[in-house]
């Protein structure tokens, strides 16, 4: 089957979830012998300017994919960070909301070139759902559209767009079933064409944790939080209860944190908590290898690639009640608890430091569960019979 | 040997989540002022300032130079257990004795260090790649004139 992956950055430079799921996805497809295009912006990724290219325009090859990277049109960022804050807060105009898309992330080189072009493909894959590439794009062939949305509930997902592009696709893949609930709920029944498929994870991962102990020189028992530092991934609260847990003192635990961004540290908690910032994936599964537990604080996930990690790692973990998917994860697997306010962190992370057999076996559950249901085999194995059927 | 089921977890999340103002797992009782009884202070205070006290050294220079502080630290001493405990690890090291902190702080000084390192290193490295990503558009553009696919 010949199928584009329509995303707005691409490469494994790429720093973002729906970034790294859709050139996995990709990959592994093409692995089973599908004809793969990715078109794509010559934009770096979400975090570096919207106005600077890093690729030139062209076709590439990434292994067995053809890259088609398109200019992408210029963005005016003062107006944009005006509507985004209008859009998040969920009180953007009519006006505003259109004026929004219109000011993302867009590529006319690309929607000519897909509406000259689309014809040559059996069908055209859209990720994720918030970007002007996926917002447009689709609509030049909405019968071949697979969307893939990452959908989160966020201001952005009430955009009357956003409720059009949900409808107007022809497939779509969901990654757990809270979010195909989230959609039914803000968007209506979307009978007949959408699949719970999840996210393919790489499993059997290799660790080892005297190692990370050594390079970074931390001893003693941690907690272990990986991803992007802003609130948008709620770490500041995280380190509040972290800092203001009676639990933490007593079990003499530290916190790490791994990935991009910064955050101001709680004095109080100054020496027990270890920002480690970028690190190198060996470095990274290392950590999960050498971490008593590990915690996920958004409240805004999809499908939190880096829990599947931890729990490949047979690790327990801890995730934010509110987040109605990290909630389902765990629940499904049993593979650790959830917190839903400070007392409720201190009081979990008390009760799994101090039954070390429960939470290794909650841990070795979570193992099962990542493996049996995301392991790439499945995954495929759904995309070839139910979305691509 | 049977291997441990995992707990019920649904019900577990319920009954730890359950009093959203106790923070259980609290290694000693809140000796703030504000928590305590006017009642206890006295008994609190004695028992604070058992454990902690400001020591002059026994002789020497250190001894002359802080005896005029004598009266302040015995006020200090009186009444502010953390300022004393400060104020007597400032003393020991004053002193030359090599404290457990030491090694902690020394051991995290080179962790900083260590990470400024790969920082720069990785700076270095996106750096090229963005100078070799540029080039490459340069060349496309001075050869084909159509940076089109």
């Amino acid at each position: 089957m010949k199928l584009a992956f329509v995303a707005p950055f691409f490469g494994a430079h790429a720093a973002g979830g729906a970034e790294a799921e859709c050139r996995a996805t990709a990959l592994h497809l093409a692995e089973r012998g599908h004809e793969i295009d990715i078109l794509t912006t010559c934009l770096l990724d979400l975090q570096h300017d919207w106005n600077v290219e890093a690729f030139a325009a062209g076709v590439s090859a990434d292994g067995p994919l053809t890259v088609r990277r398109f200019r992408s049109d210029p963005v005016d960022t003062q107006r944009f960070a005006r509507l985004n804050l209008a859009v998040q807060s969920g009180r953007a105009t009519p006006e505003e909301a259109r004026a929004f898309t219109a000011d993302h992330i867009n590529s006319r080189d690309l929607y000519r070139w897909l509406a000259d072009h689309h014809v040559r493909y059996d069908r055209v894959v859209f990720i994720p759902y918030l970007f002007g590439t996926t917002l447009y794009g689709s609509r030049l062939c909405p019968e071949k559209t697979i969307l893939i949305p990452c959908l989160h509930d966020e201001g952005y997902a009430r955009l009357p767009t956003v409720r059009d592009l949900f409808h107007r696709a022809a497939r779509i893949v969901f990654h757990v079933e809270a979010e195909a609930r989230l959609a039914k709920t803000l968007y209506g029944p979307l009978p007949g064409k959408s699949w719970i498929v999840g996210e393919g994870v790489d499993t059997v991962l290799q660790g080892d944790a005297a190692r990370f102990r050594k390079t970074f020189g931390i001893g003693g028992p941690f907690l272990l939080c990986c991803g992007r530092k802003d609130a948008s991934k709620n770490t500041p609260e995280l380190l509040r209860y972290f800092a203001d847990s009676p639990a933490v003192r007593r079990h003499g635990l530290h916190l790490v944190l791994l990935g991009p961004g910064s955050v101001s540290l709680p004095p109080q908690a100054q020496g027990l908590i270890h920002d480690l910032g970028f690190v190198s994936h060996q470095d990274k599964f290392d950590a999960y290898a050498a971490c008593s537990l590990f915690v996920q604080p958004s409240r805004n996930e999809s499908f939190s690639l880096v829990l599947m990690e931890a729990w490949d790692f047979a690790r327990p973990v801890l995730v934010h009640a509110d987040c109605e998917v990290l909630r389902d994860h765990v629940l499904q697997a049993q593979g650790g608890l959830a917190y839903a306010h400070a007392a409720g962190f201190s009081a979990t992370v008390d009760w799994l430091l101090s039954h070390p057999d429960a939470a290794a076996a909650c841990g070795q559950s979570g193992q099962h569960y990542v493996r049996s249901r995301y392991a790439w085999p499945e995954v495929m194995h759904r995309w070839e019979t139910e979305v691509l059927a | 040997m049977t291997p441990t089921p995992p707990p019920d977890v649904a019900a577990l999340i319920e009954e730890l989540n359950a009093d959203r103002n106790a923070l259980p797992g609290s290694p000693a009782p809140d000796t703030s002022r504000d928590a305590v009884a006017d009642d206890d202070l006295p008994a609190l205070l004695a028992a604070a300032n058992r454990s902690c006290h400001i020591r002059l050294p026994e002789k020497g220079w250190r001894r002359w130079l802080l005896r005029p502080l004598g009266g302040l630290l015995a006020q200090i001493n009186l009444h502010h257990a953390f300022t004393v405990r400060t104020l007597n690890r400032m003393m020991r090291l004053l002193e030359g004795e090599d404290l457990p902190e030491s090694a902690a702080l020394q051991q995290a000084q080179q962790r900083r260090l260590t990470l400024l390192r790969q920082i720069n290193e990785r700076l270095a490295a996106l750096e090229a790649l963005q100078l070799e990503a540029r080039l490459q558009k340069l060349e496309s553009a001075g050869t084909s004139g159509d940076t089109r696919p």
